[in-house]
């Protein structure tokens, strides 16, 4: 008892830190980490239902790559992951570069709140919100259209549709939080430096793409690779807007990891499916941090 | 006085602290262990009895259940039933995942008819077999709804109570206004009428949905529905082709139809319109009863019930099914005798079943509960007809059910390459059917 209390006044100091962590880190391995490898080692394996398992290598991976519905669950998300990159963080952008020029400050605080409480609201408030709004017959946003003489759009029923108004359900969601990136990105800008690109007779706009932009590069960065994640990973809007329909024309890549592993029970499949998403978010992300030069040294 | 000064060094307040995270790590690591097993006897309160935990989804089944725990205590004291309550998918997901995973799952947990086949998919099923715990119960059940959704290669996994024979419902006061004959004997009457109501009022007539089989699967279940006896892909026979194209027609050749608004009867938006005449027919199982009288209280009396009216030619069936629940006691149950006990409690005695007829409208699947004079009330929502004396009229032209592991997929694939193209995009019925089948067939060799 006597060697275990020596042992431990000299070790303490050591010890202690990695103690203190420990309580995350063991709730973080079992939850987080032991789930994700399970999940890879499962993917090599035809686990079906309850059944034992059977080691089939790469197959699955391999069946990925001539499942119609798994294509096409690629090209969705895609085509919402690129509207978000380039529809809706430069309409960010947009809305920041509006606060920070104080064109909005007497409303400021309206709205700075406007804009971030859709961030704050439940997935689920907002998708049967936009269930009403959507609607063909009954919805505000056709009524509005109807005002200015535009037949009623089947938003959630049409193929060529639906899509776009997840787009416009993701711009409302996230717009606000994308803009108070942008913001904080901009109120770090030192005022000289536009103040001398003003007095050397740069107009607004050669201001904005020669000093603006480029400061905010890493924020740019981050707010691009943030949109390409969220976007892969979107669930909640689309399942309880379209439950991926009409006609797959909404099938998200996690809404068919869904339906894969739990309503046909295939969890090898579906863990194949959730390990090529994450290789696609890896890739995307990856060639953004390359485009934005986030592995250049400061010095060149 | 003296007081007793503790001071505690910074080494002290490290090692106290240290030791306090580390138990906390090590009671973190145990907690999932230590959790009181779902299937098990911890949760409760010191009791030398047998606790079981029951998952459903749906509030009014859960009711039910919690009113019969009562009434199961005098026949049992030794056994409490704990009803525990989850969204839909959640727990089916739940108990999927315990299943497994090997621990975790329900003793009994209450199976939507949709999501059974998902469940024997692989080597084993992961509910009990109840074949020989039911033995000659099983001749008072109504085998079709009570027993056939939940039961996979000649052995029974689940009883549900609900005998669902769908009907058609109609504004009797609209047909009258306008002289049609009712009750409706074709399908070629209700198109006929159909037409004659466009041309008078300019509205529609009924409300087919666009990705909701639920329409095409009621009138052409008689053909087999999605599956047949041997489990092959079926929903392109001969009726369910022409199912469909009656349905196509109402919407896009005659125009009596509208597609759904909202989409489909589990929306608000379906029953404003409903409640705004902008449509004067439904198709429904007796469930659909309870929808239209928590939606549309306003049209009390103004509704009147018939059976499915059959093509001309004498094709279809009279009624069908649609949707259920079943109740299966879960393979990691300790106590399935217990459990079952339980069950035949709700399902299998006149009091059970009537208490949820009761409670929930729902036809009971236990023929000898039928010559009960509680079943045979008049319901002012239907303008005074006797729901029960049509379901028990009705119950024995119920085509047989065929459920599949494959469900998910053959549905999925009607819906996305026949019902919605034909239905949203005016495809040709044939071609469409054709490609749904071979993709259906696809999915399930993949």
């Amino acid at each position: 008892m006597a060697a275990l209390s020596a042992w431990w006044r000299k070790h303490d100091r050591a010890i202690a830190p990695y103690l203190f962590v420990a309580p995350f880190l063991v709730l973080f391995f079992v939850f987080s980490i032991y789930p994700v490898l399970y999940s890879l080692y499962l993917s090599f394996f035809k686990a079906t239902g309850l059944s034992s398992w059977q080691f089939i290598g790469l197959e699955n991976y391999a069946d990925l790559l001539s499942d119609r519905r798994f294509i096409k669950s690629v090209t969705n998300t895609s085509y919402y992951a690129a509207a978000s990159v380039f529809l809706l963080s430069p309409l960010a952008l947009l809305v920041a570069v509006g606060f920070n020029a104080g064109i909005t400050r007497q409303l400021r605080g309206l709205y700075r709140v406007a804009y971030f409480v859709p961030v704050i609201t439940s997935a689920v408030v907002i998708a049967m919100m936009f269930r009403m709004i959507f609607d063909e017959q009954y919805g505000l946003l056709n009524a509005m259209l109807g005002n200015v003489g535009i037949e009623p759009i089947p938003w959630l029923r049409s193929k060529s549709w639906a899509m776009p108004a997840i787009v416009v359900l993701g711009i409302w969601t996230y717009l606000g939080v994308n803009a108070l990136y942008f913001l904080a990105g901009l109120q770090n800008i030192p005022h000289e430096l536009t103040e001398a690109a003003a007095i050397d007779g740069a107009n607004g706009w050669q201001t904005f793409f020669y000093i603006t932009m480029p400061i905010l590069r890493p924020v740019i960065m981050f707010v691009v690779v943030q949109a390409i994640i969220g976007s892969y990973n979107l669930f909640a809007q689309p399942l309880l807007l379209t439950n991926g329909g009409p006609q797959d024309a909404t099938l998200f890549m996690t809404i068919y990891l869904y339906q894969v592993g739990f309503q046909q029970f295939k969890l090898g499949y579906a863990s194949a499916i959730g390990y090529t998403l994450v290789l696609i978010v890896f890739t995307l992300s990856l060639i953004n941090l390359l485009f934005f030069g986030a592995f250049r040294s400061s010095e060149e | 006085m003296t007081t007793v000064q503790t001071s505690m060094s910074r080494r002290d307040f490290l090692r106290f602290s240290a030791a306090l995270a580390g138990i906390t790590a090590l009671t973190a690591c145990a907690a999932p262990g230590a959790a009181p097993a779902a299937g098990g006897e911890s949760a409760a309160p010191a009791t030398t009895g047998i606790e079981l935990v029951f998952w459903g989804f749906a509030d009014n089944r859960n009711k039910w259940y919690e009113a019969l725990t009562e009434t199961f205590k005098e026949e049992m004291p030794d056994v409490t039933i704990a009803i525990e309550s989850f969204p839909y998918a959640e727990m089916h997901d739940k108990i999927q995942t315990a299943l497994v995973a090997g621990s975790g799952a329900p003793d009994i947990g209450d199976i939507e008819i949709g999501r059974f086949g998902s469940f024997v998919r692989g080597d084993r099923v992961g509910f009990v077999d109840i074949t020989d715990l039911l033995g000659a119960d099983k001749e008072l059940l109504f085998e079709r709804s009570a027993l056939a959704p939940w039961s996979w290669q000649g052995k029974n996994y689940g009883i549900g109570n609900e005998l669902n024979a769908c009907m058609l419902y109609y504004r009797h006061d609209v047909m009258a206004e306008q002289g049609f004959e009712t009750p409706f004997a074709t399908w070629e009457d209700v198109t006929n009428a159909g037409k004659s109501y466009l041309e008078q009022t300019g509205k529609a007539f009924i409300a087919p949905a666009d990705n909701d089989w639920a329409y095409w699967w009621i009138i052409s279940s008689a053909g087999g529905g999605f599956f047949n006896e041997s489990g092959e892909v079926a929903f392109d026979s001969e009726l369910g082709k022409r199912v469909l194209q009656m349905l196509h027609d109402w919407v896009h050749v005659d125009k009596i139809g509208i597609i759904a608004p909202g989409g489909n009867m589990y929306n608000q938006t379906y029953y404003g319109a409903l409640a705004a005449g902008e449509f004067v027919i439904q198709l429904g199982a007796p469930w659909y009863q309870g929808f239209l009288k928590d939606n549309v209280q306003q049209l009390e009396g103004l509704w009147q019930m018939q059976p499915l009216p059959l093509f001309a030619d004498g094709a279809g069936a009279r009624t069908a099914t649609h949707g259920g629940t079943g109740s299966c006691i879960t393979e990691q149950c300790e106590h399935p005798d217990a459990a079952w006990a339980f069950l035949k409690h709700c399902n299998l005695t006149n009091e059970g079943v009537l208490r949820g007829f009761e409670m929930m409208n729902l036809f009971p699947t236990l023929s000898s509960a039928w010559d009960d004079p509680r079943m045979q009330f008049e319901d002012k929502y239907f303008n005074g007809q006797k729901p029960g004396e049509f379901i028990a009229d009705l119950g024995d032209e119920m085509p047989p059910l065929y459920n599949s592991p494959y469900w998910p997929e053959v549905t999925t694939a009607f819906n996305n390459l026949a019902l919605n193209p034909v239905m949203l995009d005016e495809k040709d019925v044939e071609t469409a059917m054709a490609e749904a089948k071979d993709e259906a067939v696809r999915a399930m060799e993949g």
